[in-house]
C-alpha cells in the first residue's frame, strides 16, 4: 500500500506509532533550517492561518502551560510551513499539524526532562487522541464561551481579563491586588468552574433545541 | 463516583494545574482519575480549552480571534456560520474598549504566527503577483481584524506602560514610558535610540493606524523632509535610470548590473518600473547569494578560522534569506545553534568565537545582533555609555556552557584522517562566573538579560534562553539594530555613526524614524523583505548623489549629522568588485563553474586582502580600504588578464567581433562598467583613445590581431579602473 499523504499514513498507522514516522520520514530535524523550494499556495496558508488556534489549544492540552504551549506552537509552525509541500490539499490539515505538533511536544518533553514533568506519555497520548477526534465540539464551546464571558459579573471579568493579560503569569496578580495569593487563585478557580459550567448549559440548551 | 462528585475533584486540580501550583502527588491523582474515566477525560479536556481559549483571545479581546475565524477545518459552507460568532465575541467581550484591545491581546497570535503568518500575510496582501498568495475569499473579512492584532503586537510581553499615542498623518510620535529601571541588563542600561525603541511601540489609538507599505514609505519620507527642513538643506534631485539601476543592484544583489538589464531598463518608459526592479531583485536567487555575502562576513569575519564551515554557514543563510525567514528566528538559530558544523550550518556563528575564552561571542553576539558595543564593558564600566561591567559578564555567562568538540573519521586502513567537523555542544555546567573589577575585587555574574534573571543551574538550557530572551515577541532593539544597519547598507550611513553602536553616547539622526521603522518591522514579522523594499522605494533613495548649492553641508564623513539629502557615495566591498568585475568582463564563462567553485575562487581571491587580528571581538582589516589602484593591481593576476583576452567567451571578444560600428562597441564598453551611456564629450575622447591606441600595437602583431582589439583592450582597462566604476554612487 502506499500512502501519499501524512494524514493518510497518520490514519493508517495510528496515532501511538507516528512518533517512529515521524523521524524516519518526515520531520528530520535538521531539516527545519530549510525553507520550501516551492512556497506554499493559498489554500495551505489559509489552512494553516486557520488552524493556529486549535493548534494551539491542542498543544496546550498536552502542556498545560500557555507560554510554553505558544513556544511549541512557535517550533512546530516553523515545521509545518517548511514541509508545507508535503501536506496533500484535501486530505484532514489537523492530524497533519497535530503530528507534527507531538513531535515537537516531545521535543519540548525531551528538553524538560529534568524540570518536573506532570504526566506520562501514555497519559498524552491518551488525551490528544481524544483532543483530536473531538475536535469540532470545541468549537461549540468556544461560541458558547463568548456569551458566558459577556454573563460573568463586571469584577469577575475583570480579574479574568487581568489574569490572561498578555505576559501575565498570575503570579504576579496577587500581588498587584494586594490580595494574599491563594484567595485569587480561589477566586479564578470559582469564576472558572462559573465559565465551564455556564458553557456546558448553554451546549445542552443548543442540542435540545 | 458520580459526574458531580467527579468534576468536585478535579476541578481543584485543574485549578492548581492551570496556575502551575501541582504537586506531583496532585499531578498524579488527575492522570489517574483522566486515564480512568472518559468523563474525567472530557472534563479536563475541556478545562483546558477553556483555560486557553481564554489565553488565547486574552480574555476576550474580539481582535484575537481573526485568525481562527473560520478555522472549523475546511468546508467551506460553514464559513459564513462562523463567522458570526466571531462578532459576537468582539462585541460581546470587548465592553470596555480600546482601552482593552490596548492591552495587546493578539500577542499569542502574533508572537506564534508572526513569525510565519504575518510574513505571509504580509506577501499576500503587497503582491498581487506574486505567485501563490491570492487574496482568499475569507481574506476580506478577516483583514480587519488581522490589522487590529498587528497593533496589538507592538506591545512587547515584558509589558510597557503605555501612554496614549498621539499620531500626525504619516509618522507616528510615540509617547511612551520606557520599562522600569530597576533592571541593570544590558539593554536596559544603554537603552538609547533604543530609547527610542525601548521607550516602546506603544500600541496606536485605533486599528486603523496600522501602516501600509505605502504609508510606511511615506512616513520616512516625511521624516527625513523634516529633518531637510529643519538643517535647512534643499536635497538633490532625482537620480536617473543609470544611476539608480547601478545603485540598486549593487546594494540589492551586489553586483553591477548586466548590459542586458541596464538597456532593458532604461527603455523602459514604465512609471513604478523601480518598484517593480526592486521586487524582481529580491525574488531573485543574488539578493539571497548577496546578503549571505554580507551576514557570513558580520558573523564570522572573511578569514574565519578553520574548523568554520564557511559554506555550511553560508547555506544556512542562503536558504533563510531566499525564504524571508523572520529576522528574528534566523538569530534564535544563530544564538541557540547545538549540533555539527557540517549539518547545522548556524552553529558556525559561534564556533568562530569561542577562542579566548569565548569572549568575542559576547561582544560579537551584542554588536552584531543588539548594537551593543560592550566589549569595553569586559574590563571597565563605560564611561561614555551607562553600560556596566557586570552587564557584560552576565551576558557573557550565557557563554559559558558553550563548547566545541571537532571530530575527525578517519580511514580505518590507513588511520589517516579524511574529514573533520567541529560540534557545538552545550555542557551541563551550572553557577556564576567571576570577573575583576577595576579595582583588583573579584565578583560574579549570573546569566541575566534584559533585566530577565535565568536559572543559572546545570539544567537550563542557556543559550536557548537568551536566544529566546533576544528574540521572542516584540524585541525593538533586535530591530532597530538591523533596521540601522541595513540603512547604513543602503545609504553609506546608519543613523548613528557607527552602524552597530547604538546608544545614548552616539545620538541617532533621525530617532522617530528609527523609533517608527522598528515598530513596522516588528509587526511586519520581522520581515527582512519588506523592510528592503520600504528603504528601496523610498524618496532618499531616488536621490542623485550629486552636490548641490543648498546640501554641501550634508556630508557625514565631515562629522555632519547625516540628512541623507542627497546619496552617499560607497566604495565597493571586495565582493561587489570581485562580482561586479565579471560581470562587466564575463572574465568567468571560459570554464562553468558551479556556485561553491565559483564561491571558492571568490574567497580566495579575496584572501589576500584580509587580515584577521584574534582579538576578544576578532578583528578583521580589510586592506582594501577603497583604493581602486591597489585593487586593481592585484586583480591584474589571472583574473583581468583573462578578462581582457580576445579569447571566445569573454565580453570583449563578443564586443570587438560583433558587426556593429566603433561608436556602438564603445558604447556596449561603458554600459558593461558604468551602467549608462557616454555622455558627447566623453565618446569623442574614448574614439580617440581607441583610434590612437590600436593601429601601432596591431602592425606589432604581425597584423593577426583584429583590427581596433587593442584600443578597446586599453579602453576597457581604463574604464575597469575608474573612480566610477569603483564606487557606489
Amino acid at each position: 500500500m502506499r500512502l501519499s499523504s501524512p494524514a493518510e499514513k497518520f490514519a493508517a498507522v495510528g496515532p501511538l506509532s507516528w512518533k517512529w514516522h515521524f523521524i524516519v520520514n518526515d520531520v528530520a530535524p535538521e531539516s527545519r533550517n530549510e525553507t520550501p523550494a516551492v512556497a506554499p499556495g493559498t489554500e495551505f496558508v489559509q489552512l494553516f492561518t486557520h488552524h493556529q488556534r486549535r493548534l494551539f489549544l491542542y498543544i496546550l492540552s498536552q502542556v498545560a502551560n500557555s507560554i510554553d504551549a505558544e513556544e511549541i506552537l512557535q517550533e512546530a509552525n516553523v515545521v509545518i510551513w517548511s514541509k508545507s509541500a508535503q501536506f496533500c490539499e484535501g486530505t484532514n490539515f489537523l492530524a497533519w499539524v497535530s503530528q507534527i505538533a507531538n513531535f515537537e511536544v516531545m521535543k519540548y518533553r525531551a528538553r524538560r526532562k529534568r524540570n518536573r514533568l506532570y504526566f506520562s506519555d501514555e497519559f498524552l497520548e491518551t488525551v490528544s487522541k481524544e483532543a483530536l477526534e473531538r475536535s469540532d465540539e470545541f468549537e461549540q464551546r468556544r461560541v458558547a464561551l463568548v456569551e458566558c464571558l459577556a454573563k460573568l459579573r463586571p469584577k469577575d471579568r475583570d480579574l479574568i481579563e487581568q489574569r490572561y493579560a498578555p505576559g501575565e503569569r498570575g503570579k504576579r496578580l496577587a500581588e498587584q491586588l494586594g490580595r494574599p495569593a491563594n484567595s485569587v487563585y480561589q477566586t479564578l478557580g470559582r469564576i472558572r468552574r462559573v465559565l465551564m459550567e455556564c458553557i456546558q448549559r448553554r451546549i445542552t440548551e443548543e442540542t435540545s433545541k | 463516583m458520580s459526574e458531580s462528585a467527579l468534576t468536585a475533584e478535579l476541578a481543584p486540580l485543574l485549578e492548581a494545574l492551570c496556575e502551575d501550583r501541582m504537586t506531583s502527588a496532585e499531578a498524579a491523582r488527575l492522570e489517574r482519575l483522566v486515564l480512568d474515566s472518559a468523563e474525567a477525560r472530557w472534563f479536563y479536556l475541556s478545562y483546558l480549552d477553556l483555560h486557553g481559549s481564554l489565553y488565547w483571545d486574552a480574555a476576550g479581546v474580539g481582535s484575537a480571534t481573526a485568525l481562527s475565524t473560520d478555522e472549523i477545518p475546511v468546508r467551506t459552507d460553514e464559513r459564513e456560520a462562523v463567522a458570526v460568532p466571531v462578532v459576537a465575541l468582539a462585541s460581546g467581550t470587548v465592553p470596555r474598549g480600546r482601552q482593552r484591545v490596548r492591552r495587546g491581546a493578539a500577542l499569542v497570535v502574533a508572537a506564534a504566527c508572526v513569525c510565519i503568518g504575518a510574513v505571509v500575510w504580509f506577501a499576500a496582501s503587497r503582491s498581487p503577483d506574486a505567485n501563490q498568495l491570492a487574496i482568499t475569499p475569507t481574506r476580506s473579512h478577516e483583514a480587519g481584524s488581522l490589522e487590529e492584532q498587528e497593533v496589538n503586537r507592538s506591545e512587547t510581553r515584558q509589558g510597557v506602560d503605555s501612554l496614549p499615542v498621539v499620531r500626525h498623518h504619516g509618522p507616528a510620535v510615540v509617547i511612551a514610558t520606557p520599562r522600569g529601571s530597576d533592571s541593570t541588563g544590558i539593554v536596559e542600561e544603554s537603552s538609547p535610540p533604543v530609547a527610542v525603541a525601548a521607550s516602546a511601540p506603544a500600541p496606536p489609538m485605533s486599528p486603523r493606524e496600522e501602516l501600509d507599505s505605502h504609508q510606511v514609505v511615506a512616513a520616512i519620507n516625511a521624516e527625513v523632509r523634516r529633518g531637510w527642513e529643519i538643517g535647512e538643506v534643499e536635497p538633490s534631485g532625482v537620480a536617473d535610470d543609470a544611476e539608480w539601476l547601478r545603485r540598486v543592484s549593487l546594494d540589492l544583489i551586489g553586483r553591477i548590473p548586466t548590459v542586458d538589464e541596464a538597456e532593458s531598463f532604461l527603455a523602459s518608459h514604465r512609471s513604478g518600473k523601480r518598484e517593480e526592479l526592486v521586487d524582481q531583485l529580491l525574488d531573485g536567487g543574488a539578493y539571497a547569494r548577496n546578503f549571505t555575502t554580507i551576514w557570513t562576513n558580520l558573523l564570522v569575519g572573511r578569514r574565519s578560522e578553520a574548523r568554520v564551515d564557511r559554506g555550511a554557514l553560508q547555506k544556512f543563510l542562503r536558504m533563510s534569506f531566499a525564504g524571508n525567514r523572520p529576522w528574528n528566528q534566523i538569530v534564535y538559530d544563530l544564538v541557540s545553534a547545538e549540533g555539527s558544523s557540517r549539518e547545522n550550518g548556524a552553529t558556525n556563528f559561534l564556533i568562530a568565537h569561542l577562542n579566548n575564552d569565548a569572549l568575542p561571542a559576547t561582544a560579537v553576539t551584542a554588536k552584531v545582533f543588539l548594537g551593543q558595543q560592550v566589549q569595553c564593558n569586559q574590563c571597565h564600566n563605560n564611561p561614555f555609555s551607562k553600560t556596566q561591567q557586570t552587564a557584560f559578564w552576565e551576558l557573557h555567562s550565557f557563554f559559558s556552557q558553550t563548547a566545541s568538540v571537532t571530530r575527525q573519521e578517519r580511514d580505518p586502513r590507513t588511520g589517516k584522517v579524511q574529514s573533520s567537523h567541529t560540534e557545538l555542544v552545550t555542557r551541563d555546567a551550572g553557577g556564576p562566573i567571576f570577573f575583576e573589577t577595576q579595582a583588583g575585587l573579584m565578583r560574579v555574574a549570573y546569566p541575566r538579560f534584559n533585566g530577565h534573571d535565568v536559572d543559572a543551574g546545570p539544567e537550563t538550557n542557556r543559550r536557548a534562553a537568551l536566544a529566546r530572551l533576544m528574540t521572542e515577541g516584540d524585541q525593538p532593539q533586535l530591530a532597530a539594530a538591523f533596521i540601522n544597519r541595513l540603512w547604513g547598507h543602503f545609504f553609506g550611513e546608519g543613523f548613528t555613526a557607527t552602524v552597530d553602536d547604538i546608544g545614548p553616547h552616539s545620538p541617532a539622526s533621525h530617532p522617530e524614524l528609527l523609533a517608527m521603522l522598528s515598530r513596522e518591522f516588528v509587526r511586519s514579522g520581522y520581515d527582512t523583505k519588506q523592510l528592503v523594499r520600504w528603504i528601496c522605494n523610498s524618496e532618499p533613495y531616488q536621490l542623485s548623489s550629486r552636490i548641490g548649492k543648498r546640501n554641501r553641508e550634508d556630508e557625514p564623513t565631515e562629522g555632519q549629522t547625516p540628512q541623507f539629502s542627497h546619496m552617499y557615495v560607497k566604495s565597493m566591498t571586495a565582493e561587489q568588485m570581485y562580482d561586479s568585475f565579471l560581470v562587466a568582463t564575463k572574465a568567468n564563462r571560459a570554464g562553468g563553474v558551479d556556485w561553491t567553485q565559483a564561491e571558492s575562487q571568490r574567497q580566495q581571491w579575496l584572501s589576500q586582502f584580509v587580515v584577521n587580528y584574534e582579538t576578544d571581538e576578532n578583528e578583521e582589516a580589510m586592506e582594501f580600504g577603497g583604493t581602486v589602484g591597489l585593487a586593481l593591481s592585484l586583480m591584474n593576476g589571472p583574473l583581468v588578464e583573462k578578462a581582457l583576452e580576445i579569447s571566445p567567451g569573454t565580453f570583449l571578444d563578443g564586443v570587438v567581433r560583433r558587426k556593429t560600428d566603433e561608436k556602438e562597441k564603445i558604447r556596449q564598453l561603458c554600459l558593461a562598467t558604468l551602467s549608462r551611456q557616454p555622455s558627447a564629450n566623453e565618446l569623442a575622447a574614448m574614439r580617440k583613445l581607441v583610434r590612437d591606441d590600436s593601429p601601432a600595437r596591431v602592425s606589432k602583431n604581425s597584423g593577426k590581431q583584429l583590427t581596433g582589439a587593442e584600443g578597446y583592450q586599453d579602453l576597457f582597462w581604463a574604464l575597469l579602473n575608474s573612480n566610477e566604476f569603483a564606487l557606489i554612487h
